[in-house]
């Protein structure tokens, strides 16, 4: 989730974040807000029920492992809502996109899944794809490369005894 | 639905049933406050984004208890499952403040421990070497891959873990 300023939105969302963990929350929210999208945050899929029953949202984005429940039951409910909200799109964003987890996502009621860790390019491609309109472009400006290039940098530490003494330890572990 | 479309998370129509067998609720006890659901403290998200390693600190002690935890009550189908629960959550978090790395750890130990009903004595070495790897690559501050010594603990880790939780998988190349 790098790189903020070498994208922009056509276009103001309200998107839903369903999401426990603070940290992810907080990075998805800093990340669209500085698009311009208004966002609701929400812990739980009880929560994101409610909310989306309460208020309209152009997208939801829907963790999968939540307390209370789960992304997958929520989006069922959400389905069954007898409101236009049962219409809500639903990314799913999930650290398990195995391709069976991915189907029953889909046979869930969401309309696509995106990796955690999220990737932003990847995360704007997917919300316009899924609601069928183009609103963020990408603008490869001077400070978004040179913010990419940082961000991305890896620390490399020439004193590498720490992880050779690392690997000596595991290569005394075998199978039998 | 076909492999590709799956692959691609492609867009699918939504069918709603007529028969409403679950309410969204909008008032009582159990409603949400939009209102105060909109409200965020943007101090707490500026601090996350600054100084991800503090947080993740706390996610590995974390796991260090969970996992002296399981060492102790092995066949506990719910501490395996908690252990996995807090890697989930690195895995989720850790890639997305440049830490690669401990995302590509915490991954290997998902997929290691993940439907495992007990620990035998290696396994349970093995998650511990997951652990200390996590360890070593927040003590030395290891963004992306963490370079050449990154890249060769992940290897390692990777070649340890196909050998023992993984027997009957191919080497890694």
């Amino acid at each position: 989730m790098q790189d903020e300023r070498s994208f922009r939105a056509n276009r103001v969302l309200d998107i839903l974040v369903a999401e426990d963990s603070p940290i992810i929350q907080a990075i998805l929210l800093r990340f669209l807000s500085s698009l311009g999208h208004r966002v609701v945050t929400v812990e739980n899929g009880r929560e994101a029920v409610g909310a989306v029953g309460a208020k309209d949202f152009d997208i939801v984005l829907m963790d999968i492992r939540m307390p209370e429940m789960d992304g997958v039951a929520a989006t069922r409910s959400i389905r069954r809502t007898p409101t236009d909200a049962a219409l809500t799109p639903i990314i799913a964003c999930s650290a398990d996109s195995s391709r069976e987890k991915v189907a029953q996502f889909l046979e869930a009621g969401m309309n696509a899944c995106i990796d955690k860790p999220v990737d932003k390019a990847a995360l704007l491609a997917c919300i316009d794809r899924v609601l069928g309109k183009e609103i963020h472009e990408m603008l490869p400006g001077e400070d978004g490369e040179k913010s990419a290039a940082e961000d991305g940098a890896e620390h490399i530490d020439e004193d590498d005894s720490d992880v050779s003494a690392f690997l000596e330890k595991i290569a005394t572990a075998d199978g039998d | 639905m076909s492999e590709d479309e799956l692959q691609e998370g492609a867009f699918e129509v939504i069918h709603v049933p007529d028969i409403i067998s679950e309410r969204v609720m909008l008032n009582g006890p159990n409603a949400v406050d939009v209102d105060a659901l909109d409200k965020m403290d943007m101090a707490f998200v500026e601090k996350i984004s600054n100084n991800y390693l503090a947080f993740f600190h706390d996610d590995l002690e974390a796991l260090k208890a969970a996992f002296s935890s399981l060492s102790e009550d092995r066949q506990n189908r719910e501490k395996i499952e908690h252990l996995y629960t807090i890697s989930h959550d690195i895995k989720g978090q850790a890639g997305s403040f440049g830490f690669d790395l401990i995302t590509a750890i915490a991954d290997l130990l998902c997929s290691s421990i993940e439907n495992m009903d007990a620990i035998g004595d290696k396994q349970l070495e093995i998650i511990g070497f997951h652990v200390e790897a996590m360890r070593i690559a927040e003590m030395k501050k290891m963004k992306g891959m963490g370079g050449p010594a990154g890249e060769k603990l992940f290897v390692g880790l990777q070649g340890v873990v196909s050998k023992v939780m993984r027997p009957n998988d191919p080497s890694p190349a």
